[in-house]
C-alpha cells in the first residue's frame, strides 16, 4: 500500500531490523509515512530519490569520537539542511556514559535523541510523539506523551515561598503512582529544578532582559505573571512539566551548558552564567526523557518523563532521552 | 538543612534538605583539623543546594580534612556528578540501598569504604515479607567518586 503523498515523510536509518519494524509500525501508527533503510549509503540513495520531512538515524553503540557512518550521516544531513524547510534529524542513541552525552551535546550538537532499550525498542508513545512534534508546528502538552486517561494535577505560582509546597506534592504524588520512594525523591528534585528555573531564569522584561537570573535563589521572587506546574501519570510512568509565559529559553544556549556540565562537572564554572546551566544539568540526570518545547518570546514548557520504577536500579540504569523543539516565534 | 558541631569542633551533623537556603561559609571558619561529618540524615539536594556547598567546600581553612560518614545515596550521586564536591575531604562510610524485591522495603546499611568492600548483592531478608533485599544499585556506578 502506497502511503499519500501529503503525509509527513520519514526515513528510517537502523542497522537493527528489529528496531526498523518497531520504528515503521509505530510511526505507522502516528500517521506518518515510513521509509526504512538500514545504511547511511541506503539512507541516501533513499533521500536522493524522494524527500523526507523527518529522518530518524540510530547510532547504535558508535563510541562518541569514533567517526561512524551513521555518525557521518546525521553530521551530513545537519549541514546539508540547516534550514527549517531541510528533514528534522532524531538520533537513537543506547550509550550512556557522560562522554558520549558531552559529545552529542557539543560535537554533535543533537537537539533531539532518544534512548534504545536493551529489548531494541523505544517507548512507543514517546517516539510517536517526538516525530508528530519534530514534524509539525504543535508542541505544547503533558498529557499527550501518557496513555489512557492520564491522572493529572495542576498547580500555579507566581511567588518562590509557594515553591517548598510545589515540591512535596510532587515527591508524594510520585509515590501514590507507584515510584519507589527513592525515585519519588529525584522527581521531587527535577520539580524543584523546574520551578526554580521558571521563577529564575525564565522571566524577562519587554526588552528580553533577565529579570532575576542574577539573584541568589535563596532571595525571593514575585513575578507579574504565573507559571504553571503540572504532575501527571499513567500506569507506566509520571511526566512533570513547568510553563511559563517568556519563551527566553535560547536552544544555544542550552546545548552549550550541558556540553560544558558535562566536559566539566563542576558547579563552580563561571558563576556569571546564572544558575540555569547546573539546574539544565541536573534535569538532565534525574529525568528519563527531558524535553523542552519553546515558543521564542511566548512561552517555555519543560516537561519531565520517568517510567515508574519500582526500584532506584532500575531508575538509575534507564537510558536517557532529551529533546528539544522551536517553534514559530 | 540542620547544623549541630560538637564542642570540639571535631564532629559535624548535618541533616535535611541542602538546598538555596543553605549557607553554610560561616562554618567553614568555625572549622579545624580532622573533622566527622555525620551526612546520613541528609534528604533532598538540588543544584542550588550544591552551588552553595561548594562555596563552603571551597572556604575550609587548609588545616581542615573532612571525613564524611553514613553518605546516604542522594549524597554519593552527587560525589559521582560534581567534580571536587568534597574538596579534600574523604569518605569513610556509605549507606548502601537495598530493596526488597517483592514488597518494596527499603533498607540502608552502613558499609565502609576505607577500605573498599565488595557491596554484597543481598542484604537479609525482609523484615516486612521475608525475601531477600537486594542491592538496588549498580555496584561500580555507585561507587565510582572512589576512582577519583
Ligand atoms: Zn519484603
Amino acid at each position: 500500500m502506497t502511503a499519500s503523498p501529503l503525509l509527513k515523510q520519514v526515513l528510517f536509518v537502523s542497522a537493527s531490523e528489529a528496531l526498523r519494524q518497531f520504528g515503521d509500525r509505530v510511526l505507522r501508527s502516528a500517521g506518518l509515512a515510513v521509509t526504512s533503510a538500514p545504511s547511511a549509503a541506503a539512507a541516501r540513495e533513499s533521500l536522493a530519490a524522494r524527500r523526507a520531512d523527518l529522518v530518524v538515524v540510530d547510532l547504535a553503540d558508535a563510541p562518541q569520537e569514533a567517526s561512524g557512518a551513521m555518525v557521518d550521516l546525521l553530521g551530513q544531513l545537519r549541514e546539508e539542511s540547516p534550514s527549517p524547510q531541510g528533514p528534522r534529524l532524531l538520533a537513537l542513541v543506547r550509550v550512556r556514559s557522560a562522554d558520549h552525552f558531552r559529545a552529542l551535546f557539543s560535537k554533535r550538537r543533537i537537539t533531539n535523541f532518544l534512548a534504545v532499550g536493551e529489548d531494541e525498542t523505544l517507548e512507543p508513545r514517546e517516539l510517536a510523539v517526538t516525530a508528530q512534534k519534530l514534524v509539525s508546528r504543535q508542541l505544547f502538552g503533558l498529557s499527550r506523551y501518557l496513555g489512557g486517561s492520564p491522572r493529572l494535577e495542576t498547580m500555579e505560582l507566581d511567588r518562590s515561598e509557594q515553591k517548598d509546597a510545589v515540591v512535596d506534592r510532587a515527591e508524594a504524588f510520585a509515590v501514590e503512582a507507584g515510584c519507589h520512594p527513592r525515585v519519588a525523591q529525584q522527581i521531587a528534585i527535577a520539580v524543584d529544578e523546574l520551578v526554580t528555573n521558571a521563577l529564575y531564569n525564565a522571566p524577562v522584561d519587554v526588552k528580553g532582559a533577565a529579570l532575576y537570573a542574577h539573584l541568589p535563589r535563596s532571595t525571593p521572587v514575585k513575578l507579574d505573571q504565573r507559571i504553571v506546574i503540572q504532575l501527571a501519570s499513567d500506569p507506566h510512568r509520571v511526566a512533570i512539566s513547568a510553563l511559563d509565559p517568556f519563551g527566553s529559553l535560547l536552544p544555544d544556549i542550552v546545548m552549550d551548558y550541558l556540553s560544558r556540565c558535562f566536559a566539566e562537572r563542576s558547579p563552580l564554572m563561571s558563576p556569571q552564567r546564572g544558575g540555569a546551566g547546573l539546574g539544565l544539568y541536573y534535569l538532565f540526570n534525574l529525568l528519563h526523557s527531558f524535553i523542552i518545547d519553546l515558543e521564542p518570546g511566548h512561552a517555555t514548557e519543560s516537561i519531565g518523563l520517568l517510567d515508574i520504577s519500582k526500584s532506584y536500579r532500575a531508575y538509575a540504569a534507564r537510558g536517557r532521552s532529551f529533546n528539544l523543539f522551536v517553534g514559530p516565534p | 538543612m540542620n547544623v549541630a558541631l560538637s564542642a570540639d569542633g571535631r564532629a559535624l551533623t548535618l541533616s535535611g534538605p541542602l538546598s538555596e537556603k543553605d549557607d553554610l561559609t560561616r562554618l567553614a571558619a568555625q572549622l579545624s583539623g580532622e573533622v566527622r561529618v555525620d551526612v546520613g540524615g541528609v534528604g533532598r539536594i538540588n543544584s542550588a543546594g550544591v552551588k552553595g556547598w561548594m562555596s563552603f567546600v571551597a572556604a575550609l581553612p587548609d588545616s581542615v580534612q573532612l571525613v564524611f560518614e553514613r553518605c546516604p545515596a542522594g549524597f554519593v550521586s552527587q560525589l559521582n556528578m560534581v567534580a571536587g564536591f568534597i574538596g579534600k575531604g574523604r569518605v569513610a562510610s556509605v549507606a548502601v540501598p537495598y530493596t526488597c524485591p517483592s514488597c518494596g522495603e527499603s533498607a540502608d546499611p552502613i558499609v565502609s569504604v576505607s577500605p573498599l568492600r565488595d557491596l554484597p548483592a543481598t542484604h537479609g531478608p525482609c523484615p516486612r515479607c521475608g525475601a531477600m533485599l537486594e542491592l538496588d544499585v549498580s555496584p561500580d556506578e555507585f561507587l565510582a567518586f572512589l576512582q577519583g
